[in-house]
């Protein structure tokens, strides 16, 4: 009964803080090796469904490494491909460590398969490069991304943002799944389908937690540039949605906010705990509101 | 090593801190399940959205939490009658239940004036165990507002848990110690959910001769205050510039303009 428990607890952490919640749930259930059985399969999913930053060494250098369904090389294997590098990396989900294929277990038939064909590569790397120099380097300066060549033939692109401010009390994580259809041989027209998702903790003295999410849909794009206008389509959906978060947030405190708590009664003054003014501002009240 | 009752109970308040707190019952479901030594510890320390009940003798709404429950009857604070009646359901001695009938009706003043419309109840209980002449109380407030359906877009809910104790200070004075939580969730139709509490605490020595009731008053009303701004900074403000500073929509905002609206977000 209490993997289904454990599974519960560890599904919901806010960004960034897995860990300290499976310390928690380790201290609560007194039997870590049955906690990390279960978490490894949670976790796991955890990391796909929001696409978890890593980060592993290759050749001197460190590269980054988004977990994701498209980044898989078999499920549940814990293998995951990195298209920018088109290396196979080892991720443990629970140590939270990702280390390089190395030798002869680097050469992997399964890196070889999601490359996908030269043709597909090609658009694909165009793609990447538009995505990573224009567009991540302005506005997701925390942020990482990967664009994939799906089985059918697709591009899949994944953006992960996650900030994590352990000592001032707060988090928050930005991701988005874009998929990229193309038709034509140029190609010559694109569409896109796509989901954000925003979710921000604040716990400092309480615990605050913010959730969004949209889905986009863009149809039939003509194009003759497809790398630079697609990113550029992406980038014109996922800033009319932040544009509509800010502006809905300022909105509801200016009006719903407002009348749910007012910040002195209509008297303008503090409530007149020794006079027998109360009644007086109750008075002033009714004649607002008639 | 199994861990103590205190760890445990670290644990689980550190973890009802960190998961969605829309879904505090399902956690605590777990967490009670998980440790049942700690149970009265953890539900004593966690705060859940306040329940509305009517008072069938007066036909007056009242809200329930853990302070006037007994059972699984709660006590309302108009007519005094547990609700389904109970033989033995603890009531206040006769005192406090004076000062209780002067605090419901002055309450009620307040919350008509601030929250135009809301839902107040006041409940006490002596601690004389404690200290002679100390006693307990709690003020809830509730509110809602607008509602998510076919027309409505936006939805309000803030509840108030005000936790004060009373302890005689000398002859003629108290201190009054207070643990404010405000859980208030906001919902936009089809955009965000934004939802959490506070917590808030203050002390005040006052003179008694002004009364218990405008004493505590004077003191929710304080911290109360504080608390509404340091809600809107939190929930609307903060929200704002903490998903700029992961997703730049061009607007700049280095560490500093974050750990400013931290401070003013402080009472």
């Amino acid at each position: 009964m209490s993997e289904k428990i454990i599974d519960e607890l560890l599904k919901d952490a806010p960004p960034g803080q897995v860990k300290e919640v499976l310390k928690d749930v380790k201290t609560l259930v007194g039997d870590d090796a049955k906690v990390d059985n279960v978490a490894r399969k949670t976790i796991r999913e955890y990391d796909l469904k929001h696409l978890t930053h890593a980060t592993y060494k290759h050749g001197g250098k460190s590269h980054s490494l988004l977990l994701s369904k498209h980044a898989e090389t078999k499920p549940g294997s814990d293998l995951y491909y990195d298209p920018a590098t088109g290396l196979c990396v080892r991720y443990d989900h629970l140590e939270q460590r990702a280390e390089a294929l190395e030798g002869e277990e680097a050469k992997s038939e399964e890196a070889e398969r999601m490359r996908g064909d030269e043709a597909a590569e090609s658009r694909r790397k165009a793609v990447e490069t538009q995505l990573r120099d224009v567009y991540m380097e302005k506005n997701y300066p925390f942020g990482a991304c990967a664009v994939y060549v799906t089985g059918g033939g697709d591009l899949a692109v994944c953006i992960s943002s996650t900030v994590s401010k352990p000592r001032s009390y707060w988090s928050g994580r930005w991701t988005s799944e874009w998929v990229l259809s193309t038709k034509g041989d140029g190609p010559d027209s694109f569409s896109l389908k796509g989901k954000c998702d925003v979710a921000t903790h604040y716990y400092e003295q309480g615990n605050v937690q913010f959730r969004s999410n949209r889905e986009f849909s863009v149809a039939d794009r003509k194009t003759s540039d497809l790398a630079k206008d697609c990113i550029k389509c992406i980038a014109e959906e996922e800033f009319k949605y932040q544009e509509d978060l800010q502006e809905s947030l300022r909105e509801f405190a200016e009006t719903t906010f407002k009348k749910l708590r007012r910040q002195l009664p209509l008297t303008q003054l503090k409530f007149p705990w020794h006079t027998g003014a109360a009644s007086l501002a109750t008075e002033l009240m009714k004649r607002e509101k008639a | 090593m199994t861990a103590t009752e205190d760890e445990k109970l670290a644990a689980a308040l550190d973890l009802l801190k960190r998961l969605p707190p829309s879904r505090v019952y399902t956690y605590l479901e777990c967490l009670l399940e998980l440790a049942p030594e700690i149970a009265e510890d953890l539900l004593a320390n966690v705060d859940q959205p306040l329940q509305v009940a009517k008072d069938k003798k007066l036909s007056k709404q009242y809200l329930l939490c853990d302070y006037n429950r007994d059972g699984d009857s709660y006590r309302s604070p108009w007519s005094n009658e547990y609700e389904p009646a109970t033989d033995d359901g603890v009531k206040p001695k006769e005192s406090l239940r004076k000062l209780e009938v002067e605090g419901n009706e002055v309450f009620q003043q307040y919350c008509g004036q601030y929250y135009d419309g809301g839902i107040s109840s006041f409940y006490l209980w002596d601690q004389e165990e404690e200290e002679p002449g100390s006693f307990a109380g709690s003020l809830l407030f509730k509110k809602d507002c607008g509602k998510i359906s076919k027309a409505g877009m936006e939805k309000g809910v803030w509840d108030a848990v005000h936790v004060v104790e009373a302890l005689p200070k000398g002859k003629d004075q108290a201190e009054y110690k207070l643990t404010s939580t405000v859980m208030l969730s906001a919902t936009k139709k089809d955009l965000f959910k934004l939802e959490g509490n506070l917590t808030r605490q203050m002390e005040r020595t006052l003179p008694t001769k002004q009364g218990h009731v405008p004493n505590i008053g004077m003191v929710v009303e304080e911290l109360e205050g504080g608390m509404r701004n340091s809600l809107q900074q939190v929930y609307f403000g903060w929200c704002e510039q903490v998903v700029s500073s992961i997703r730049n929509s061009g607007m700049k905002l280095p560490e500093k303009v974050i750990e400013d609206l931290k401070a003013k977000a402080k009472v």
